[in-house]
């Protein structure tokens, strides 16, 4: 095709974006919350239930493998798709992050009844397919909704849900198993259930909320005209926006190698650190399923520190930017997993996770309103997906390396693992500084109050 | 009514950022491709400071009634070149537009593939009734501005 041609073929995107209410921008953000608890029902529960059908130790990272491999195949394959997708009826994203609720909900109900390792693997994929399927379509949903004054405030809305649902998740197991008692025939007990019961509820509920009450803009007649003249598959669309990729995007790849790369080796060591540092125990000890619950209420505390500072980063974003605010977050997080590793006392651990609860937050909503300025939005979708693919390809380089890290470089030590954690956090922050981002847009409010400048 | 509608706009163009920021800002250039089809801009009104706090000012004229001029006063509240300029406008002699009710123009330029640039102008709020009049305006515009880029690019 020539340059000619090609330019022919760009189609002027024309949007209308009636600036939105903060009610209407959390009822758009709610089905985040279920999709969300649905996610930390899969990380806080479906361990266990393995555990509880006799599944080796050894085996749960490979019985785990269908977070990360479904969502390097799925989300930019249906974030593809869902650009290519209009109905005047069902919309563009709706379709699929509603067919993934259903999916999720679904899973949820039926996880605690099996009966056999392989069909808890089978769910689990299922389950996790479905997810990747619902979350993918949303962040490009809240990019395909918000004008860009707004965009801040609608990223974070998601970190707040995310929280918020992943607390809910840890409380409702954490509240059931003393409501609750008795097991299913296959050793699962009651309370395990009850808690995937309210995320099946939770999931499909919360994400209907948002589709009866959020309507989606439709495109305009040149824009369909170009949508359904688009020739190729849903994977050259991929491979063309991969090769097309903004500069400034390639580089949030490297923030988040290092950034994904050290929350995957906090989630799978801070129980063991804990153990080791406050209880001076290992994992073959008894006394180590005390250090697996205070685990929980220490990851139960950062993903409420999650939700309660997500709206305060919105103003601080739209006054100093979001690379700077992301900055800052990882560092908080860097300084507060060197300090964590180092704590014996175990009321204290709640102080320095704090900084992980704000990284959190950032890093489920920031790094997102700079990514949405630089991609046009008619590949918002594919776009989503491929950030995604940033997020898991470090969990694969985790999975396959860190093992040798963890044995020849840093002692076999948990501990040390957690201090490493902090060390790659703070070579994200550092690496944050190599991206340019646009100039700060901002907010609508700040605008519509601004005193006129012109005569 | 309340003007609450934001108009967002985008389209790529297949020539470096530089080259379309300049089609933008330059007073000789703008001049040159603005308007929707049936107005033009008045080469001798377009006066531009290309700077943060700068004054612009242009006017538009109808093709076939010259007495028909929408004028636009601004001030640039942002200026990276070549990545975004942001100009809070007084627009008058527009039907459609309070002339008392300042807009903001947001018109950013990211880098795309190789060498190509991608043009995301947001310019609001408006209310409801007029916005997508607007919309399509700046549709219009960016097809005059492909015109012109690529008659500029021809040998």
């Amino acid at each position: 095709m020539t340059t000619t041609e090609r330019a022919a073929g760009h189609t002027a995107i024309v949007r209308q974006k009636p600036l939105m209410t903060m009610r209407q921008i959390l009822l758009m953000n709610l089905g985040f919350f279920g999709i969300q608890y649905s996610f930390g029902m899969q990380q806080t529960a479906v361990n266990p239930i393995y555990n509880f059908l006799g599944a080796s130790p050894e085996d749960l990272p490979l019985l785990n493998l269908a977070g990360p491999v479904t969502g390097l195949l799925i989300q930019p394959l249906i974030g593809a798709l869902s650009d290519r997708t209009w109905s005047p009826r069902w919309g563009r994203r709706k379709p699929f992050f509603l067919i993934g609720a259903i999916g999720c909900s679904v899973c949820l109900f039926l996880f605690p009844f099996v009966a056999a390792v392989w069909t808890a693997v089978l769910l689990l994929w299922i389950l996790d397919a479905s997810n990747n399927t619902a979350m993918e379509p949303y962040r490009a949903f809240i990019a395909d909704k918000l004008p860009p004054q707004q965009l801040a405030k609608g990223f974070l809305a998601q970190s707040f849900f995310t929280g918020f649902g992943i607390t809910l998740a840890n409380i409702s197991l954490f509240v059931f198993q003393s409501w609750i008692s008795g097991a299913t025939e296959a050793g699962i007990p009651y309370w395990v259930v009850g808690s995937f019961m309210l995320g099946a509820v939770c999931s499909i509920g919360s994400v209907l909320v948002s589709i009866l009450t959020t309507p989606e803009i439709p495109p305009t007649e040149s824009e369909l005209k170009a949508l359904r003249a688009k020739k190729g598959g849903a994977l050259k669309e991929i491979l063309d926006a991969i090769v097309e990729m903004p500069p400034e995007l390639r580089k949030l790849a490297v923030v988040y190698l290092f950034q994904w790369y050290a929350m995957v080796c906090y989630w799978q060591f801070v129980s063991l650190s804990i153990a080791e540092s406050v209880y001076g125990v290992t994992a073959e000890d008894p006394e180590y399923a005390d250090a697996v619950s205070w685990t929980g209420l220490v990851n139960g505390w950062y993903n409420i520190v999650t939700f309660c500072v997500a709206f305060p980063l919105v103003a601080l974003a739209r006054r100093h930017g979001a690379k700077w605010v992301h900055i800052l977050c990882l560092l908080c997080a860097a300084v507060g997993l060197v300090l964590f590793a180092n704590l014996t006392n175990r009321y204290l651990l709640f102080l320095p996770i704090i900084g992980l609860g704000i990284a959190w937050a950032s890093i489920m909503g920031v790094p997102y309103i700079m990514a949405v300025r630089m991609i046009p939005s008619s590949r918002y979708g594919v776009y989503m997906g491929i950030i995604n693919m940033m997020i898991v390809v470090p969990m694969l380089i985790q999975t396959v390396t860190f093992g040798w890290i963890f044995e020849h470089l840093l002692d076999a030590d948990p501990t040390n693992a957690i201090v490493f954690a902090g060390v790659l956090l703070a070579i994200a922050a550092a690496t944050m500084t190599w991206i340019k981002e646009p100039p700060i847009v901002r907010d609508v409010d700040d605008v519509l109050t601004m005193p006129a400048g012109a005569h | 009514m309340t003007a609450n509608v934001m108009v967002v706009v985008e389209r790529q163009f297949d020539y470096p950022r530089p080259d379309v920021f300049r089609a933008w800002t330059a007073p000789e250039e703008m001049a040159r491709w603005r308007g929707s089809p049936g107005w033009h801009v008045e080469s001798e009104t377009v006066t531009s400071e290309l700077r943060l706090g700068g004054r612009h000012h242009h006017v538009k004229v109808r093709d076939n009634d010259p007495t028909t001029r929408v004028t636009t006063d601004a001030v640039f509240t942002e200026y990276f070149d070549p990545d975004v300029f942001v100009a809070r406008q007084r627009i008058t002699g527009d039907p459609g537009i309070d002339p008392d009710v300042p807009l903001e123009l947001r018109v950013e330029f990211t880098r795309t593939g190789r060498d190509g640039t991608l043009v995301r102008i947001v310019q609001g709020p408006y209310e409801p009734e007029v916005a997508g009049f607007h919309a399509k305006g700046w549709e219009l515009e960016l097809e005059r501005l492909q015109t012109y880029l690529s008659g500029r690019a021809a040998p």
